[in-house]
Protein backbone atom coordinates (compact mmCIF):
# COMPACT_ATOMS: atom_id res chain seq x y z
CA UNK A 1 0.00 0.00 0.00
CA UNK A 2 2.68 2.47 0.99
CA UNK A 3 4.47 1.54 -2.29
CA UNK A 4 1.70 2.54 -4.22
CA UNK A 5 1.08 5.85 -2.91
CA UNK A 6 4.90 6.29 -3.93
CA UNK A 7 4.50 5.78 -6.87
CA UNK A 8 1.63 7.88 -7.22
CA UNK A 9 3.50 10.71 -5.46
CA UNK A 10 6.26 10.15 -8.07
CA UNK A 11 9.59 8.44 -7.47
CA UNK A 12 12.36 10.86 -6.10
CA UNK A 13 15.09 8.69 -6.47
CA UNK A 14 18.58 9.92 -8.35
CA UNK A 15 20.32 6.87 -8.30
CA UNK A 16 20.68 6.49 -11.89
CA UNK A 17 21.78 10.05 -12.94
CA UNK A 18 25.51 9.67 -11.91
CA UNK A 19 25.41 6.42 -13.48
CA UNK A 20 24.35 8.19 -17.17
CA UNK A 21 26.94 10.69 -16.23
CA UNK A 22 29.43 8.13 -16.07
CA UNK A 23 28.47 7.08 -19.51
CA UNK A 24 28.53 10.24 -20.94
CA UNK A 25 31.94 11.09 -19.84
CA UNK A 26 33.93 7.38 -19.65
CA UNK A 27 34.12 8.22 -23.77
CA UNK A 28 36.05 11.01 -23.56
CA UNK A 29 38.17 10.67 -20.05
CA UNK A 30 39.28 6.91 -20.82
CA UNK A 31 39.84 8.39 -24.38
CA UNK A 32 42.44 10.48 -23.14
CA UNK A 33 43.73 9.15 -19.94
CA UNK A 34 44.62 5.51 -22.31
CA UNK A 35 46.30 8.11 -25.02
CA UNK A 36 48.78 8.99 -22.61
CA UNK A 37 49.27 5.19 -21.35
CA UNK A 38 49.47 3.82 -24.81
CA UNK A 39 51.97 6.91 -25.54
CA UNK A 40 53.75 5.70 -22.43
CA UNK A 41 54.40 2.44 -23.90
CA UNK A 42 55.13 3.39 -27.23
CA UNK A 43 57.99 6.00 -25.94
CA UNK A 44 59.12 2.85 -23.50
CA UNK A 45 58.88 0.26 -26.71
CA UNK A 46 61.22 2.56 -29.29
CA UNK A 47 63.60 2.92 -26.47
CA UNK A 48 63.97 -0.96 -26.60
CA UNK A 49 64.21 -1.03 -30.31
CA UNK A 50 67.03 1.54 -30.18
CA UNK A 51 68.93 -0.83 -28.17
CA UNK A 52 67.54 -3.91 -29.98
CA UNK A 53 68.53 -2.13 -33.53
CA UNK A 54 72.44 -1.00 -31.42
CA UNK A 55 72.82 -4.71 -30.46
CA UNK A 56 72.07 -6.11 -33.70
CA UNK A 57 74.03 -3.83 -35.62
CA UNK A 58 76.76 -5.11 -33.47
CA UNK A 59 76.36 -8.58 -34.50
CA UNK A 60 76.32 -7.58 -38.65
CA UNK A 61 79.92 -5.38 -37.52
CA UNK A 62 81.64 -8.29 -36.38
CA UNK A 63 83.76 -10.67 -38.65
CA UNK A 64 82.43 -14.16 -39.67
CA UNK A 65 82.73 -16.63 -41.87
CA UNK A 66 80.87 -14.71 -44.71
CA UNK A 67 78.80 -11.70 -45.06
CA UNK A 68 75.90 -13.69 -44.86
CA UNK A 69 77.19 -15.32 -41.47
CA UNK A 70 76.91 -11.80 -40.65
CA UNK A 71 73.07 -11.01 -41.82
CA UNK A 72 72.26 -14.08 -40.26
CA UNK A 73 73.84 -13.50 -36.62
CA UNK A 74 72.42 -9.83 -36.87
CA UNK A 75 69.23 -11.29 -38.01
CA UNK A 76 68.74 -13.52 -34.86
CA UNK A 77 69.39 -11.03 -32.30
CA UNK A 78 66.99 -9.16 -33.57
CA UNK A 79 64.53 -11.46 -33.76
CA UNK A 80 64.91 -12.61 -30.33
CA UNK A 81 64.55 -9.09 -28.73
CA UNK A 82 61.29 -7.53 -30.51
CA UNK A 83 60.02 -10.87 -31.93
CA UNK A 84 58.38 -13.72 -29.80
CA UNK A 85 61.23 -15.84 -29.35
CA UNK A 86 64.13 -17.72 -31.85
CA UNK A 87 62.09 -18.80 -35.17
CA UNK A 88 58.73 -16.61 -34.47
CA UNK A 89 57.96 -13.67 -36.36
CA UNK A 90 54.85 -12.74 -34.27
CA UNK A 91 55.37 -9.59 -32.71
CA UNK A 92 56.57 -9.10 -29.20
CA UNK A 93 53.96 -6.56 -28.06
CA UNK A 94 51.18 -6.76 -30.88
CA UNK A 95 49.32 -4.42 -28.60
CA UNK A 96 51.70 -1.70 -28.66
CA UNK A 97 53.71 -2.06 -32.11
CA UNK A 98 53.79 -4.67 -35.17
CA UNK A 99 56.58 -4.21 -37.36
CA UNK A 100 55.95 -2.66 -40.48
CA UNK A 101 57.59 -2.96 -43.86
CA UNK A 102 61.13 -3.57 -44.06
CA UNK A 103 63.28 -6.16 -46.49
CA UNK A 104 63.43 -8.91 -44.61
CA UNK A 105 59.94 -10.73 -44.15
CA UNK A 106 61.39 -13.40 -41.95
CA UNK A 107 61.46 -10.71 -39.46
CA UNK A 108 58.69 -8.28 -40.10
CA UNK A 109 60.14 -4.60 -40.08
CA UNK A 110 63.80 -5.19 -40.54
CA UNK A 111 66.48 -4.29 -43.00
CA UNK A 112 70.15 -5.93 -42.76
CA UNK A 113 72.81 -4.68 -45.09
CA UNK A 114 73.10 -1.11 -46.78
CA UNK A 115 70.75 1.93 -46.16
CA UNK A 116 69.36 3.49 -48.51
CA UNK A 117 72.09 5.69 -49.60
CA UNK A 118 74.66 2.84 -48.87
CA UNK A 119 77.16 2.36 -52.05
CA UNK A 120 80.56 0.63 -50.87
CA UNK A 121 82.54 2.46 -53.42
CA UNK A 122 81.99 5.98 -52.27
CA UNK A 123 83.76 6.89 -49.59
CA UNK A 124 80.64 9.39 -48.12
CA UNK A 125 78.25 6.54 -48.31
CA UNK A 126 79.84 3.83 -47.46
CA UNK A 127 79.25 4.21 -43.50
CA UNK A 128 75.40 3.54 -43.90
CA UNK A 129 75.63 -0.47 -43.37
CA UNK A 130 73.17 -2.00 -40.95
CA UNK A 131 70.49 -2.89 -38.94
CA UNK A 132 66.85 -0.41 -39.46
CA UNK A 133 63.86 -1.86 -37.92
CA UNK A 134 60.83 0.18 -38.53
CA UNK A 135 57.52 -0.74 -36.32
CA UNK A 136 53.86 1.42 -36.36
CA UNK A 137 51.95 2.13 -33.07
CA UNK A 138 48.26 2.93 -32.71
CA UNK A 139 47.61 5.97 -30.61
CA UNK A 140 44.45 5.73 -29.90
CA UNK A 141 42.24 3.01 -27.92
CA UNK A 142 39.38 4.58 -29.12
CA UNK A 143 38.86 4.36 -32.50
CA UNK A 144 39.54 8.19 -33.62
CA UNK A 145 40.86 8.50 -36.86
CA UNK A 146 40.26 6.92 -40.78
CA UNK A 147 40.80 2.98 -39.96
CA UNK A 148 41.91 1.20 -43.05
CA UNK A 149 44.13 4.15 -44.25
CA UNK A 150 47.78 4.22 -44.13
CA UNK A 151 49.52 4.74 -41.01
CA UNK A 152 49.53 8.39 -40.72
CA UNK A 153 48.64 11.27 -38.35
CA UNK A 154 44.91 10.89 -40.03
CA UNK A 155 44.58 7.79 -38.95
CA UNK A 156 45.91 8.00 -35.06
CA UNK A 157 48.91 6.07 -35.60
CA UNK A 158 52.81 6.31 -35.72
CA UNK A 159 55.14 5.11 -37.39
CA UNK A 160 58.71 5.05 -36.01
CA UNK A 161 62.15 3.99 -37.72
CA UNK A 162 65.34 3.02 -35.49
CA UNK A 163 68.82 3.26 -37.13
CA UNK A 164 72.06 1.71 -36.17
CA UNK A 165 74.56 2.02 -38.87
CA UNK A 166 77.98 0.52 -37.41
CA UNK A 167 79.40 -0.29 -40.02
CA UNK A 168 80.65 -4.35 -40.83
CA UNK A 169 84.18 -5.39 -40.83
CA UNK A 170 85.28 -7.67 -43.51
CA UNK A 171 84.16 -11.37 -43.31
CA UNK A 172 86.84 -14.30 -43.86
CA UNK A 173 85.46 -14.87 -47.39
CA UNK A 174 85.88 -10.86 -48.26
CA UNK A 175 89.49 -11.34 -46.76
CA UNK A 176 90.35 -14.64 -49.33
CA UNK A 177 88.80 -12.91 -52.24
CA UNK A 178 91.09 -9.83 -51.66
CA UNK A 179 94.66 -11.76 -51.24
CA UNK A 180 93.80 -13.98 -53.71
CA UNK A 181 93.47 -10.60 -56.13
CA UNK A 182 96.91 -9.43 -54.37
CA UNK A 183 98.83 -13.16 -56.36
CA UNK A 184 100.94 -13.69 -53.07
CA UNK A 185 102.60 -10.40 -53.00
CA UNK A 186 101.27 -8.94 -49.99
CA UNK A 187 99.88 -12.35 -48.22
CA UNK A 188 99.51 -12.52 -44.52
CA UNK A 189 96.88 -14.84 -44.36
CA UNK A 190 93.32 -14.21 -43.16
CA UNK B 1 -8.71 -3.53 -4.62
CA UNK B 2 -10.08 -0.25 -5.90
CA UNK B 3 -6.67 1.02 -6.03
CA UNK B 4 -5.10 -2.21 -7.95
CA UNK B 5 -7.31 -1.73 -10.98
CA UNK B 6 -5.90 2.00 -11.19
CA UNK B 7 -2.57 0.86 -11.70
CA UNK B 8 -1.49 -0.91 -15.05
CA UNK B 9 1.54 -3.87 -15.35
CA UNK B 10 4.35 -1.63 -15.20
CA UNK B 11 7.10 -4.26 -16.00
CA UNK B 12 8.74 -3.01 -19.32
CA UNK B 13 9.03 0.19 -17.67
CA UNK B 14 13.06 -0.05 -17.03
CA UNK B 15 13.67 -1.93 -20.14
CA UNK B 16 12.12 1.35 -22.49
CA UNK B 17 14.49 3.81 -19.99
CA UNK B 18 17.64 1.55 -21.09
CA UNK B 19 16.74 1.24 -24.54
CA UNK B 20 16.28 5.23 -24.48
CA UNK B 21 18.84 5.92 -22.97
CA UNK B 22 21.12 3.99 -24.59
CA UNK B 23 20.05 5.30 -27.86
CA UNK B 24 20.94 8.50 -26.12
CA UNK B 25 24.43 7.74 -25.05
CA UNK B 26 25.27 5.72 -29.22
CA UNK B 27 23.75 9.32 -30.47
CA UNK B 28 25.91 11.38 -28.46
CA UNK B 29 28.84 9.14 -29.19
CA UNK B 30 28.36 9.21 -32.53
CA UNK B 31 28.28 12.82 -32.63
CA UNK B 32 31.59 13.25 -30.58
CA UNK B 33 33.41 11.27 -32.62
CA UNK B 34 32.21 13.12 -35.70
CA UNK B 35 32.87 16.06 -34.48
CA UNK B 36 36.44 14.67 -33.61
CA UNK B 37 36.97 13.69 -37.14
CA UNK B 38 35.48 16.92 -38.26
CA UNK B 39 37.86 19.12 -36.55
CA UNK B 40 41.30 16.61 -37.03
CA UNK B 41 41.54 16.38 -33.39
CA UNK B 42 43.44 12.45 -33.59
CA UNK B 43 45.67 14.49 -36.62
CA UNK B 44 46.03 17.05 -34.00
CA UNK B 45 47.44 15.08 -31.30
CA UNK B 46 49.23 12.74 -33.17
CA UNK B 47 50.68 15.46 -35.26
CA UNK B 48 54.18 15.77 -33.15
CA UNK B 49 54.36 12.44 -32.19
CA UNK B 50 54.03 11.24 -36.13
CA UNK B 51 55.94 14.52 -37.22
CA UNK B 52 58.48 16.29 -35.01
CA UNK B 53 59.28 13.07 -32.53
CA UNK B 54 59.52 10.36 -35.52
CA UNK B 55 62.28 12.47 -37.24
CA UNK B 56 64.26 13.05 -33.62
CA UNK B 57 63.74 9.54 -33.25
CA UNK B 58 64.94 8.66 -36.20
CA UNK B 59 67.60 11.21 -36.94
CA UNK B 60 68.06 12.87 -33.62
CA UNK B 61 67.22 15.84 -35.33
CA UNK B 62 63.39 17.18 -35.74
CA UNK B 63 64.60 19.11 -38.84
CA UNK B 64 66.68 16.33 -40.49
CA UNK B 65 65.88 14.71 -43.78
CA UNK B 66 67.71 11.47 -44.69
CA UNK B 67 67.79 9.57 -47.69
CA UNK B 68 64.11 8.16 -47.35
CA UNK B 69 63.35 11.72 -47.41
CA UNK B 70 65.26 12.59 -50.85
CA UNK B 71 67.91 14.51 -50.71
CA UNK B 72 69.21 14.51 -47.22
CA UNK B 73 69.61 17.61 -45.11
CA UNK B 74 70.49 18.29 -41.60
CA UNK B 75 71.72 14.54 -41.68
CA UNK B 76 73.37 13.98 -38.67
CA UNK B 77 77.17 12.84 -40.90
CA UNK B 78 78.77 15.70 -42.50
CA UNK B 79 81.19 15.29 -45.58
CA UNK B 80 84.40 17.61 -44.77
CA UNK B 81 87.15 17.11 -47.51
CA UNK B 82 85.67 14.02 -48.80
CA UNK B 83 85.83 12.62 -45.37
CA UNK B 84 83.00 11.63 -43.31
CA UNK B 85 82.03 13.22 -40.03
CA UNK B 86 79.42 11.82 -37.71
CA UNK B 87 77.65 14.50 -35.14
CA UNK B 88 74.46 13.97 -32.79
CA UNK B 89 72.85 17.68 -33.17
CA UNK B 90 73.28 18.86 -36.60
CA UNK B 91 72.22 22.88 -37.15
Amino acid sequence: MRRKIQIIKGADSQSGQSLVEFALSIFLVFGVLFFFVQLSLILSWGNFVQYSTFMSARAYLSGGVSQQDQEDRAKDVLRRMVKRGSVSNDDRFPMIAKGFEGNDDTVKGSSIGGGPGFDPGNYDLSWMQGVRYTFKSRLFVLPIGNPGVAPNASSGQAVLTSESWLGRDPAYRDCLSVMQQLKGQIDNGC
Amino acid sequence: MELNRLFRDESGQAVTEYVLILSIIVMFYMAMMSMVNRLNLGERLAGPIVGSYAKTYKYGSPTAKGFDEGTPENHPRAVIGGKVRLFINPR
